[in-house]
């Protein structure tokens, strides 16, 4: 009963967020301008035009970026029983960002496509790294380790990228945003994501089950390793997708899991569509607020709102792990 | 009835060897208890037979089955354990909790059936944790959640229970009342139970068998009196006690104890 009270407020939510993202910005369009462009035959004269070429993929592209960081999020602090895990911190953006820069440099024609495996390669290769050097152990190693990590592949990242003048190109990777995304790309990965969030609830019994701890998880007869593997692959190729069309976005992936939880429990099948539907509105919001600020970076507009909240998890939730 | 059997099983975890040629069939259908010093192997022992940590030499077989050979829900189906550290890192309903039990049953896309909520039910019953099996598990006190936990290996349905130090952390009326529970169920349902207890009365008093081990290996295994002697206590717990008989149960118990010599951190002065 409450579930279905959520699933109602957050389309809601979703749907209002929609509306306000493509209705404000550096240009402000009336709601029934917005309505008039979407509908089938809507004319498009000059502001159908940029509502349409350009505010519609980048809304879309903010949503879907804010639905797969977060769920990745979510899955990562389920599978590594970590309630500070998300993609950044694992390092997985660091190593996505750095593969597709690095891919880019050497081969510059490259498609969208390729540039999202290298992405994924990338981000999965950081992360199974981390994942090895502490071994599922205590959540300050692995903080620790992903933000070494983080910061050595940033710098080298940021070295190739001024070393071979690619400023202007590739600085979005790195302050996040949704600009200059197209209606094509999109059609790659939405699919893609599809696949993956169907994949995540099939499972969603097992994430249920992680939620125990790894010994209890044994004593019911869970294949543990198998089922940790291939979430935090779906996982990686989530938030990988999201680096290659916004960059590397933070603590949205920290921020949405916790608030989804505190209102809703634990229960996958439940927190895997809350998780996506806020964390895609969320970030459509924020991608608002920056075009509306003169494109602050998105990352700003997050963390404003992230800081706070990260700082309140470790003061409350952080204590049982010191 | 189910039988277990450990054969010659050696375990080393970083070049020390944590459990030395352990040779043991369980009672099957009764009682026995695991007493020796902390970092026996005790608990060890107890994870090896359900298979969440894998022994380096030697087998456990259950009805003759290698577990090692064994799907991992058919052995759940078999074995369960509750372990020592069982605190959520999550909070959740009691009886969310219990109905987990019911996973190794379960089919990818299958729900509980009336016969799993049937199960789930008589589980909360039999421990008493039916009064508050709508509560949050934090809500609880620690003889609560005991329950709780009890209730979840219940509904598991196996034949074979392994507890590891179920009355750590409560109070001595809480110790007795979930031994109590332990003791009742296993008359009635003639499920083999195995638990871990640091207190030699309680393990006097509730079980068919002892199991001693010390540094590894198993040093003496039979019924309580069998067990209960001065050498055994001087050469494993380095206490001497006053062994004596209840004369209300006939039963023996120790009575009163002192360290055999005095030690500071387990070293002779």
């Amino acid at each position: 009963m409450k579930d279905g009270w959520l699933v109602l407020l957050l389309c809601i939510f979703v749907g209002v967020s929609f509306f306000a993202a493509m209705m404000f910005g550096v240009e402000n369009y009336s709601l029934g301008k917005v309505v008039d462009t979407l509908s089938p035959g809507g004319e498009l004269d000059r502001a159908g035009g940029i509502l349409y070429e350009i505010r519609l993929p980048r809304v879309v592209a903010a949503f879907l970026a804010g639905l797969m960081i977060s769920i990745s999020g979510l899955i990562m602090q389920t599978v590594t029983h970590n309630d500070l895990s998300e993609p950044s911190i694992l390092g997985v953006n660091a190593g996505a960002n750095f593969a597709i820069v690095a891919a880019t440099l050497v081969l510059p024609v490259l498609s969208f496509a390729a540039m999202l495996t290298a992405g994924f390669l990338g981000g999965l290769v950081v992360g199974v790294i981390i994942l090895f050097v502490t071994r599922f152990r205590s959540p300050i190693h692995l903080i620790l380790a992903g933000a070494g990590i983080s910061l050595f592949l940033y710098a080298v990242t940021d070295f190739l990228v001024i070393t071979n003048n690619l400023g202007q190109y590739l600085a979005f990777f790195t302050s996040g945003g949704a600009a200059g995304v197209s209606l094509g790309q999109l059609g790659v990965i939405a699919p893609v994501a599809a696949v993956v969030i169907v994949i995540l609830y099939v499972l969603s019994k097992e994430l249920d089950v992680f939620l125990f701890g790894e010994e209890m998880a044994a004593s019911l007869g869970q294949n543990q390793r198998m089922y940790q593997v291939i979430t935090l692959v779906c996982a990686v190729l989530l938030a990988s997708m999201s680096v290659a069309i916004v960059g590397n976005v933070v603590f949205l992936g920290l921020l949405v899991p916790h608030i989804v939880k505190m209102i809703a429990g634990y229960m996958h099948r439940w927190t895997i569509l809350y998780t996506g539907l806020f964390g895609g509105a969320l970030f459509m919001l924020s991608d608002m607020a920056a075009r509306m600020l003169n494109e602050t970076p998105v990352n700003a507009i997050i963390a404003m709102i992230g800081l706070p909240f990260f700082i309140y998890i470790i003061r409350t939730r952080g204590r049982k792990y010191a | 009835m189910t039988s277990v059997t450990i054969e010659n099983m050696d375990l080393t975890i970083d070049k020390k060897d944590i459990l030395k040629n352990i040779n043991l069939e369980l009672m099957s259908g009764k009682i026995t208890t695991i007493i020796g010093p902390n970092g026996c192997g005790k608990s060890t022992l107890l994870k090896t037979v359900s298979n969440i940590i894998q022994a380096g030499e030697g087998s456990v077989y259950i009805n003759d089955l290698d577990i090692r050979r064994m799907k991992s829900k058919a052995l759940a189906k078999k074995v369960a354990i509750l372990s020592q550290k069982n605190r959520l890192q999550y909070d959740l309903k009691v009886r969310d909790l219990v109905s987990f039990s019911r996973y190794p049953y379960l089919r990818r896309f299958q729900g509980l059936t009336a016969d799993d909520h049937k199960i789930i039910d008589w589980a909360l019953r039999e421990t008493g944790a039916d009064e508050f099996s709508g509560r949050m598990m934090s809500e609880l006190s620690g003889g609560q959640a005991q329950r709780v936990w009890i209730s979840l290996l219940l509904a598991q349905g196996s034949d074979v229970l392994l507890l590891d130090e179920p009355t750590t952390y409560l109070d001595i009326h809480h110790q007795l009342e979930t031994l109590n529970i332990i003791r009742d169920l296993n008359k009635k349902t003639r499920q083999t139970v195995v638990m871990v207890l640091h207190d030699i009365n309680q393990a006097l008093k509730y079980s068919d068998e002892i199991v001693v081990m010390n540094r590894g290996e198993i040093v003496r295994c039979g019924t309580p009196a069998d067990v209960l002697t001065n050498d055994i206590l001087n050469e494993v717990f380095n206490i001497n006690g006053r062994i004596t008989t209840d004369p209300v149960t006939g039963k023996p118990v120790l009575s009163d104890y002192e360290l055999f010599c005095r030690t500071v951190n387990g070293r002779a002065l």
